[in-house]
């Protein structure tokens, strides 16, 4: 193709011709034609003969108004002609004469589908066109990005929207600045391909619908009592338009309504899938097909009505089980006897076991299903299909079973473009394209409740409550799940937390004495983590902190829990000391509405935590071997085989295996860094560890014992939690250096470290302070000295 | 000269096509709307299935309910019927309608000089 623009052209002409027939100018020629057309008839009333030159020359403007509206808005494409003849008509209108890249993002910022692009990746024209070439000779390189991403997009023109595209990756200055905006070239290429689709869309909705006419109905029977327990699908989808479905599974289950009852055999289908994988969707969109005259349903199948049970409305309306029994009877029967009714028992395990909000009705629903005399539709979860399935293996024979599983990345953003026109319209919001990106990448993350698309779809809604100015951002979207999960999940982006980061050490060492490489190496991951430097498919950091008692590894995670989760409530403790058993397996995966203390539960309620896994030398092989996953990928799976990630967890094990041989490495006058590897090989060669399970943590730190220095440095952290105490009290307490060394002494045991120190303090200063007190010789504004033989060893 | 002829080259091809179109669609439009296959495929069914199930008991109740069926097949016929008669006036006008747009459409460029002529001729033909 010849990627020339003929400004001259006829095409172009017409462009330009119709840009000209603007409202007011389609107005004025109507305002001329209705007139004259009414002066006519009045002089041919009145019998004068001018009324027919009045008539004929009104016929002038309307004639112009039809060639502008029908022939010259919408210009045929010219597939096999220049470039000029796959222009899109409006574009074409705008073109200038001398075409350089500036000049063409002019022309493409006038046009509709390059304002819709432009705002959906929030690239003004101003910035487009500062940073576009204004070299002619450039036009050319332009023209041939846009017929190639015309052709990837399966856009029927160029565009503005191609245009931009075309400029975006074709011109140095913009392309440089796309990271920043979070864009690549595929995305521009889905953006140029959403409104394309969009045309599309408006396009079939503009079609008549052949819905079968008045008469549809009138060779089946009545529906009363099924349209007051049930809702007809049939009628919504006639009644707010046609639904689409384009994802390659629900075309699949689609198909596989319409085999099924199209063909002879046994009527119904179970739509088997995860909630939010579209399985009422697709029956919605069965009962559109049905609807549609010219479909290709087989003709025994067209204008059938899918009506959906409401199980609550038929459990609340029967007054015993006699009663519900008789009521549902009756529903099957008139659903029979319509001839006409497509059933659909959404959410089917409401129908098939007793619970609350649920009752088993198989004893009825058992015959009809095998009998094959009444077309059916359930949908049920996987695992309640098992379940249910379990029970009543009859049931599961009968029944045709399909899948519909989770949609992928691509099909979510195709699901998520198509609903949030309606979104965009009830809640007056543009919704740009990152945002969708990230509503995905984030649900996928953080929703585990729901499946693609339908947790997509549930956020993008949330999203646009935190919209600003209008604009839904993918900064929105961040915002949206951080208020419903409560942390932080967007990146580094306050002067505030950047110095947090910075000085994360120095803020840990404010409540931990020592153990420096410890922290250090955890203060690097969070580090590496927060700003985007990291292995998304692994939690934060998982460490195993080997070290005798007492020497801070608790601490170490509770101070991480409070500086970088912003509280010690982010700590999960798991004492692996209780799962000594293989059966303890479930409770560690149990779900919350089982245990919400389990492990898994947890963290699907706060997956932003440190998760500390106390004494891990302890717990049974199977036990360690569920938890390898989550080291390794950074997930495990829940007692329903749902995924629970860690991805936004640091994972801290910790271990007294060694210690003995730490405290005799250290008196021998080795430093950790030196004997760490070594340490670990023994570990290994005694049979404590497996070496595949210490390979799955990002660093082995060894913790030393602490020195009698050390602890005194503890002494005066506990001294300021006291204080702390006391400060309402308007009393505060110092201690003399003799006194710290002297506390420090009597709290010195090498096996036991820091432990034993917060009792000895409590026996011997809270028990003075509490003393004096009570005598009356401290009163509030006093400060109390605790001189050395003021401690009593006891 | 050169947008002159495009009018008239649109007016003569593509647009008297999309005249017939809009023309076609309306009256499948209204094909649709009446129900035409589907009335003619069941005229003689019983109207909203009234007493349409089989029905088993003695002689007596089988009669009555043949007669039942009966009943809602003629009262099924009669409303179908009528709705095909009225289906049939409205085809009618839709597609006078249509040819009458249709053959009007080629005159439409040339009403001016008719008018013209018509207005010099002085005529008026009810005088």
């Amino acid at each position: 193709m010849d990627m020339m623009f003929d400004y001259h052209s006829l095409r172009s002409q017409k462009a330009r011709l119709g840009r000209r027939f603007t409202k007011p100018v389609m107005i004025g020629l109507y305002g001329i034609a209705i007139p004259l057309i009414g002066l006519g008839i009045v002089l041919l009333w009145q019998n004068v003969s001018f009324g027919w030159a009045a008539i004929g020359f009104a016929i002038i403007p309307i004639m112009m108004a039809i060639w502008a509206s029908q022939g010259l808005r919408s210009l045929p494409l010219q597939n096999n002609a220049s470039l000029d003849g796959i222009l899109e008509t409006e574009l074409l209108s705008n073109m200038p004469q001398t075409v350089s890249p500036r000049s063409l993002v002019e022309a493409a910022a006038k046009t509709r589908s390059g304002q819709f692009f432009a705002g959906r990746f929030g690239l003004s024209p101003r910035f487009l066109v500062d940073l576009s070439s204004d070299m002619v000779s450039d036009s050319a390189v332009v023209f041939e990005a846009s017929s190639a991403i015309q052709k990837e997009s399966a856009s029927p023109t160029i565009d503005g929207a191609v245009i931009l595209a075309a400029i975006a990756v074709t011109q140095p200055g913009i392309t440089q600045l796309l990271p920043r905006l979070q864009i690549d070239d595929n995305d521009l290429i889905q953006g140029v391909a959403w409104y394309a689709r969009l045309q599309t869309l408006i396009k079939e909705t503009a079609n008549p619908k052949r819905t079968g006419g008045i008469a549809r109905d009138w060779s089946f029977g009545y529906a009363n009592t099924l349209n007051h327990f049930g809702v007809n699908f049939s009628d919504q989808v006639a009644r707010s338009g046609m639904m689409h479905v384009r994802l390659d599974s629900h075309a699949n289950a689609l198909r596989f309504l319409h085999d099924t009852f199209g063909s002879s055999g046994r009527q119904n289908v179970a739509l088997i899938g995860p909630v939010g994988a579209g399985k009422t969707t697709v029956v919605r969109a069965f009962a559109e097909s049905l609807l549609v005259s010219d479909s290709h349903v087989p003709a025994h199948l067209k204008f059938r009505q899918v009506v959906s049970l409401d199980a609550s409305a038929i459990i609340g309306a029967a007054q015993s089980r006699s009663e519900l029994e008789r009521l549902v009877n009756r529903l099957l029967i008139e659903a029979y006897t319509a001839k006409n009714i497509v059933l659909c028992l959404d959410e089917a395990q409401c129908f098939f076991e007793d619970r609350p909000g649920s009752v088993d009705l198989s004893s009825i629903l058992l015959p009809v299903i095998e009998g094959g005399g009444l077309r059916m539709i359930l949908t049920m979860d996987e695992q309640r299909y098992l379940q249910i399935s379990q029970r009543n293996a009859s049931l599961a024979a009968a029944l045709n079973r399909i899948n519909v599983p989770s949609a992928t990345m691509q099909e979510s953003l195709l699901v998520m473009q198509d609903q949030l026109l309606l979104t965009e319209y009830n809640r007056n919001v543009i919704y740009m394209y990152q945002a969708l990106k990230e509503t995905y990448r984030l649900s996928e993350r953080y929703m585990h409740e729901l499946a693609q698309p339908g947790k997509s779809v549930r956020l993008l809604e949330q999203a646009a409550a935190y919209a600003e100015n209008g604009i839904v951002t993918a900064e929105s979207v961040s915002r949206s799940i951080e208020e419903s999960i409560g942390v932080k999940v967007s990146r580094v982006d306050t002067a505030d937390e950047r110095e947090t980061l910075l000085q994360l050490e120095d803020r840990i060492h404010e409540r931990m004495i020592n153990q420096t490489r410890a922290v250090s190496v955890v203060s690097n991951a969070l580090r590496r983590a927060r700003a985007g430097v990291r292995n998304e498919s692994r939690p934060i950091g998982t460490f195993l902190f080997l070290g005798p008692t007492g020497v801070g590894k608790t601490e170490l995670s509770k101070a991480l829990a409070e500086v970088y989760f912003g509280g010690e409530n982010r700590l999960v403790r798991i004492d692996l000391n209780e799962y000594v058993r293989p059966d303890d397996v479930a409770r560690l995966i149990a779900d919350g509405a089982s245990d919400p203390n389990s492990l898994a539960a947890q963290i699907m309620k706060q997956p932003f935590s440190v998760v500390l896994l106390d004494e891990i030398e302890k717990a049974h092989p199977q036990v360690l071997t569920t938890l390898l996953q989550l080291l390794d990928e950074g997930v495990m799976r829940d007692i329903n085989n749902r995924e629970v990630s860690f991805r936004d967890a640091i994972v801290i094990a910790t271990s007294n295996a060694g210690a003995d041989t730490i405290r005799e490495l250290i008196d021998a006058g080795y430093q950790l860094e030196q004997v760490e590897q070594q340490f670990v090989n023994k570990l290994i060669d005694t049979g404590q560890f497996r070496p595949e399970f210490l390979n799955r943590f990002d660093e082995i730190v060894l913790f030393r014992p602490l020195t009698q220095d050390e602890l005194g440095q503890v002494v005066q952290l506990i001294i300021k939690g006291i204080n702390k105490t006391l400060e309402s009290q308007k009393i505060s307490l110092v201690l003399e250096d003799a006194a710290i060394k002297k506390l420090a002494a009597v709290g010195y045991d090498p096996r036991l470290g820091a432990r034993p120190m917060r009792r000895i303090v409590q026996r011997t200063v809270e028990n003075l302070v509490a003393r004096r007190l009570l005598e009356g010789t401290a009163q509030p504004g006093d400060r109390i000295h605790i001189k050395e033989s003021d401690i009593v060893a006891t | 000269m050169v947008m002159f002829l495009a009018f008239f080259s649109w007016w003569y091809g593509e647009g008297f096509m999309l005249q017939a179109k809009h023309v076609i669609r309306r009256i499948d439009s209204l094909l649709d709307f009446f129900s035409f296959s589907l009335l003619l495929r069941t005229l003689f069914s019983p109207y909203r299935q009234i007493s349409a199930g089989r029905v088993d008991g003695p002689l007596g109740i089988q009669f009555r309910a043949m007669i039942d069926r009966f009943v809602s097949r003629m009262i099924g016929a009669m409303v179908r019927i009528a709705v095909l008669v009225a289906g049939i006036g409205a085809l009618v006008v839709g597609a006078v309608g249509g040819i009458v747009h249709l053959a009007l459409w080629p005159l439409m460029p040339l009403a001016p000089v008719l008018g013209i002529i018509a207005w010099s001729w002085r005529w008026m033909p009810w005088t």
